[in-house]
């Protein structure tokens, strides 16, 4: 039996206004459960504006619930649209054009605020918050009395880890993966999500804690633990910054931490090319992104190579931003 | 089967495969609309041969269909999203479907394992009748009567 989902906003009983990253959603429902579990990032009401996208959620209490968010979501995209498939049934399409998304769920989801917290709404403002302002970036982020500090590095260079271990001496951990970049009265505004952590399996050699946990298998396919931040961060997670240093890590076989200024081209470059794609039906998401970015780019930045364990990394940032 | 381009989607980052290249085109005349049709495999045109060609008609809908050679696997049941101008059609990873009335376009994904039987008996009638959605023909296409689709789930409009 094929199932139908004719979703009004105007017919969904449950509105509430969400601040997710810096970006505004105007979230709908018919479910009581669902607001519960989207419940800590509501926010005051506040007026539409171009940095808003409406959300609007329809609980099928006859969708089954059998389906594993990790291992059963698929993700494609065409034009302005996205889809996203859970497990058989469950649906989300995220029109970028008219910054909207709408999905059918299960009670499975609708009760479950993991999934909203740690991956729905995450993964909403990595899809949606170019067209919103919120522009994700892949780059870990920390706080320092207010000041951020933003480690990028391609994948497997080990940005999660280091940021663990520098959220052990003194940084508050804002993200260890997606940043996602606002402007707000012309600063930049770091954003994080409070999502756990993703440590790959070799981090157990560093965090010995590890043990006590089994790695999963996420979206991409990659193995790995995770861990809630405030189970390793004394300083706890915060979730804004504004960005002050800026650093590109680079694993070497070399004993030692060695700082070198990067040029803001490089930057640019960078985060240029490990951004996803936009379609062109967006024009305006793309050049607003391109603005972040030179804004990034304008940040003091170098290129880290360390030899060194990631405490003996974090230690050497800890000193090297201390007198910089 | 015609074997579509092997395209990398890392550099530059497409993890949802927006810029995957149909670089195959084709116009299809339906009896109430132009199809314009962009696909990466050859065996989709085929297809639409049974179709019949007839009297070019207006108004245009666009169709961009992409073999997604990276899914495995039958189609299954179809669950529906529909808002505003907008329907998305999933019949599981294998088969997804976006129309969209207001731009005129129809953009499907369709798995490497989909051959020709189900898509002419399962997401060709699909096709055309989001084509009658989109040009306005219909205002729920899955709902007509007489349609061989079983309706169920929720509707709160």
């Amino acid at each position: 039996m094929a199932k139908l989902h004719l979703i009004n906003r105007a017919a969904l009983p449950l509105h509430s206004d969400l601040l997710i990253a810096g970006a505004h959603c105007a979230f709908a429902t018919n479910s009581e459960q669902i607001l519960a579990s989207v419940n800590r990032w509501r926010c005051p009401v506040r007026p539409r504006s171009e940095h808003t996208f409406e959300m609007n959620v329809l609980l099928d209490s006859s969708l089954p619930s059998d389906r594993d968010v990790l291992t059963q979501t698929h993700f494609r995209g065409l034009h302005h649209l996205v889809f996203a498939v859970i497990g058989a049934y469950e649906l989300f399409v995220f029109d970028l054009l008219r910054k909207r998304v709408v999905g059918a769920v299960s009670q499975a989801s609708a009760t479950d605020s993991a999934f909203w917290n740690s991956h729905w709404l995450p993964i909403t403002v990595g899809v949606m918050g170019t067209t919103v302002g919120a522009v994700p970036v892949h780059s870990a982020c920390l706080d320092r009395d207010g000041r951020g500090l933003l480690i990028a590095g391609v994948s497997g260079a080990g940005k999660s880890t280091l940021s663990v271990a520098l959220a052990r001496c003194g940084f508050a951990l804002v993200s260890d993966d997606w940043t996602y970049i606002s402007k707000e009265a012309d600063a930049l505004i770091a954003h994080g999500i409070d999502a756990p952590v993703k440590l790959l399996p070799d981090a157990i050699q560093h965090f010995p804690e590890l043990a006590g946990h089994t790695p999963k298998t996420w979206f991409n396919g990659e193995l790995a633990f995770e861990v809630e931040p405030k189970a390793f961060c004394e300083s706890g997670a915060g979730l804004r910054s504004r960005p002050h240093w800026l650093m590109f890590l680079e694993r070497t076989t070399s004993r030692g931490c060695d700082f070198t200024p990067c040029s803001p081209d490089d930057v640019q470059a960078f985060f240029e090319s490990s951004a996803e794609r936009l379609p062109h039906q967006v024009p305006n998401a793309s050049a607003e992104r391109s603005a972040v970015i030179r804004s990034i780019a304008a940040c003091r930045a170098w290129r880290v190579r360390t030899g060194e364990s990631p405490q003996g990394t974090a230690d050497a940032i800890r000193q090297f931003c201390e007198s910089n | 089967m015609f074997t579509p381009e092997l395209v990398s989607y890392r550099d530059p980052l497409d993890l949802l495969r927006r810029f995957a290249p149909t670089p195959l085109k084709a116009q299809v005349y339906l009896e109430f609309a132009n199809v314009l049709m962009e696909t990466n495999d050859l065996s989709f045109l085929s297809s639409l041969s049974q179709l019949g060609v007839r009297e070019p008609s207006s108004p245009t809908c666009l169709w961009k269909i992409v073999r997604d050679i990276d899914v495995r696997g039958a189609i299954v049941e179809a669950s529906i999203v529909m808002a505003g101008s907008v329907i998305a059609y999933s019949m599981g990873p294998a088969c997804l479907i976006g129309a969209d009335r207001e731009r005129g376009e129809i953009l499907a994904f369709i798995g490497r394992d989909v051959d020709t039987r189900p898509f002419q008996d399962s997401i060709l009638p699909t096709l055309i009748r989001l084509t009658r959605f989109v040009t306005r023909k219909q205002e729920t296409p899955i709902m007509t009567p007489g349609t061989e689709l079983p309706i169920g789930g929720q509707c709160n409009a």
